[in-house]
């Protein structure tokens, strides 16, 4: 169907109506396939590469700051910039983390299946969520039987359809931790809008790119240390390069670190060695 | 079927499930794949009691992305119904937010619940909705009990169960509280107001059309009821579709989507003063060609009485 308006292109009425749907719909495509053109999750590269992004002269303080930050983090991880960044970053840490260890990712899957009841509970439509959940889990379950190999784990992450399926249980936890804790956090959501319709709207549809609220929601639903490295100095809330959620959680060794550009998030990797 | 597709596909996987879930017909839905293809299923629909619509069984397509359910489903009305164009994809979300807005944890029930509920809202002029009067979807509704689909045969009157009052009452109840929320509009509507979310460059187009749908629909809408009354018990496909139905229902992604617009641009950009000014320079016609007539006969008849003269 996304070939609809190529086919259609010559026999069109030149009206200009219709020129200029299928001038949106090329848009639109053109900036889908553009956004495809790289991998949803990149594979694990020296950090130096983020200063190679950036011209010297003309953007002397990003080439700068990312060759300061090449003093700390050895690799980072490109995310596909697709308004699911952040939640596909933290699900790409996490599953590395859970390839490593295996008591946490028995943990995980237990977690996992406890969502799924307090999803169920919370009144989101029953079977899709659950499937949601299960799929997850499934996948999680055939890392522990070690019937994927890593190389066919990335593949999976990288693969769309599995991918952002994998991606909605994030995006439904993340929903469910508020919806659960709805007087705490309803305060928090803009006026003319309820804490339920937020989480439809920004948290539950794809392609939305989360905020500051869904961010630490899901870093409590999923209970992992998370620090947001600021590529820009006055981006940081706390006037420094970085910051740690949840908040409790300073100055312990993060989980997973992701570097923050102004509207997108990488993941990237602190330098062993030098610590 | 599940030979055919990769079922690790975790979309693939997902509308397997949904047509195990929909396989037996409810009194008021029903929905399976097409044989040969698992991105095309139809569906039959049962309109609410207490609306127009009642004892209205109206039968559609759905169309779905290859990214399903990340992307929405296209549903497509067959039956006439008064209320939608027929074969004109029509796109469902959240009413009054972002208008890309699809929840994948929504399925296709939600999304013929949400239609059901949906079919007595007012159409308030928007693209790709008809806002028939009510004897007119009445009668309709009456007549589609006996509508059969070409494309997989199956005849209104027994694609769902039989109705009995509570049945309806908890999934009309449910249908109505989903329409609350969600709403269905045209495709091109949807795509247009995708394209000014994301503030595209094309903004005086988009002034200009948002101001004309509604005369548009107005001339669209009370010419094509008049046909169909005309033709009160002739065939109602023909009598919504007056531009050739059949290939749009063989072929139907890309003809009807852009057959359709076509047909609308002819009305959007018609021209009322032209209403005047034909009669005007048809009248003014007239009295030159009588002057030019008096003046002919008058000079041979001039001529004819100076004739003997000389």
């Amino acid at each position: 169907m996304a070939n609809d308006s190529d086919e259609n292109k010559p026999t069109s009425t030149a009206a200009m109506t219709e020129d200029d749907l299928l001038l949106q719909d090329q848009q639109l495509k053109q900036i889908e396939d553009e956004q495809k053109a790289s991998p949803l999750v990149g594979d694990k590269l020296p950090f130096y590469a983020l200063a190679g992004l950036y011209d010297p002269v003309s953007a002397i303080t990003f080439f700068t700051k990312a060759n300061e930050l090449a003093a700390i983090y050895s690799d980072i991880r490109f995310i596909r910039g697709d308004g699911n960044c952040f939640y596909r970053a933290v699900l790409v840490g996490i599953v590395e983390i859970l390839m490593k260890d295996r008591e946490r990712l028995i943990k995980f899957i237990d977690t996992g299946r406890e969502w799924m009841a307090k999803l169920v509970k919370l009144g989101f439509p029953d079977w899709t969520c659950s499937d949601f959940c299960e799929f997850f889990i499934e996948f999680l379950e055939k890392i522990r039987d070690g019937k994927y190999t890593e190389a066919e784990v990335f593949q999976n992450l990288n693969d769309d359809g599995t991918a952002n399926y994998l991606l909605m249980y994030f995006r439904l936890i993340t929903s469910g931790f508020l919806k659960d804790n709805c007087e705490e956090y309803a305060p928090f959501i803009a006026e003319g809008m309820t804490l339920q319709q937020y989480c439809e709207t920004e948290i539950e549809a794809m392609w939305k790119e989360a905020d500051h609220l869904s961010i630490m929601a899901l870093v409590r639903a999923t209970g992992i240390r998370l620090r947001i490295q600021y590529m820009d100095r006055s981006e940081a809330p706390n006037g420094g390069y970085q910051h740690d959620l949840p908040d409790e959680a300073d100055n312990v060794t993060p989980d997973i670190t992701l570097l923050y550009r102004p509207g997108h998030y990488d993941l990237i990797y602190r330098n062993l060695v030098a610590q | 079927m599940t030979e055919q597709y990769n079922t690790k596909n975790a979309g693939v996987r997902r509308l397997m499930q949904e047509a195990k879930e929909l396989r037996k017909a409810t009194e008021m839905y029903h929905a399976q794949p097409m044989e040969d293809n698992l991105f095309e299923w139809h569906f039959t629909i049962r309109g609410t009691i207490g609306t127009d619509f009642e004892g209205g069984i109206y039968h559609g397509r759905i169309i779905f992305p290859a990214d399903y359910p990340m992307k929405p489903p296209n549903l497509i009305l067959l039956t006439p119904n008064g209320r939608f164009e027929l074969n004109k994809k029509i796109c469902l979300s959240i009413s009054g937010y972002h208008p890309e807005t699809w929840l994948p944890s929504w399925s296709i029930r939600t999304a013929l619940l949400a239609l059901i509920g949906f079919l007595p809202s007012t159409p308030g002029g928007a693209l790709g909705s008809l806002d028939y009067p009510p004897k007119e979807r009445k009668r309709l509704a009456k007549l589609s009990g006996d509508w059969k689909c070409k494309e997989c045969g199956c005849v209104m009157k027994d694609a769902l169960l039989p109705i009995t009052e509570d049945g309806q009452l908890k999934e009309t109840e449910e249908a109505k509280k989903l329409a609350a929320q969600l709403k269905f509009q045209d495709e091109s509507v949807v795509k247009k107001e995708i394209a000014d979310a994301n503030g595209s460059a094309s903004e005086e187009i988009q002034s200009s059309e948002t101001t004309q749908p509604e005369t548009s629909e107005v001339t669209n809408d009370s010419s094509e009821s008049d046909e169909s009354s005309e033709e009160s018990s002739g065939e109602e496909t023909e009598a919504e579709q007056p531009v050739d139905p059949e290939p749009a229902i063989r072929d139907p992604s890309p003809t009807p989507l852009f057959q359709q617009p076509a047909r609308q641009l002819a009305s959007r950009s018609f021209d009322y003063s032209l209403l005047i000014k034909i009669p005007l320079a048809l009248i003014c016609l007239a009295v030159f060609m009588t002057l030019v007539a008096r003046r002919i006969l008058v000079e041979s008849g001039n001529s004819f009485k100076e004739g003997p003269e000389l």
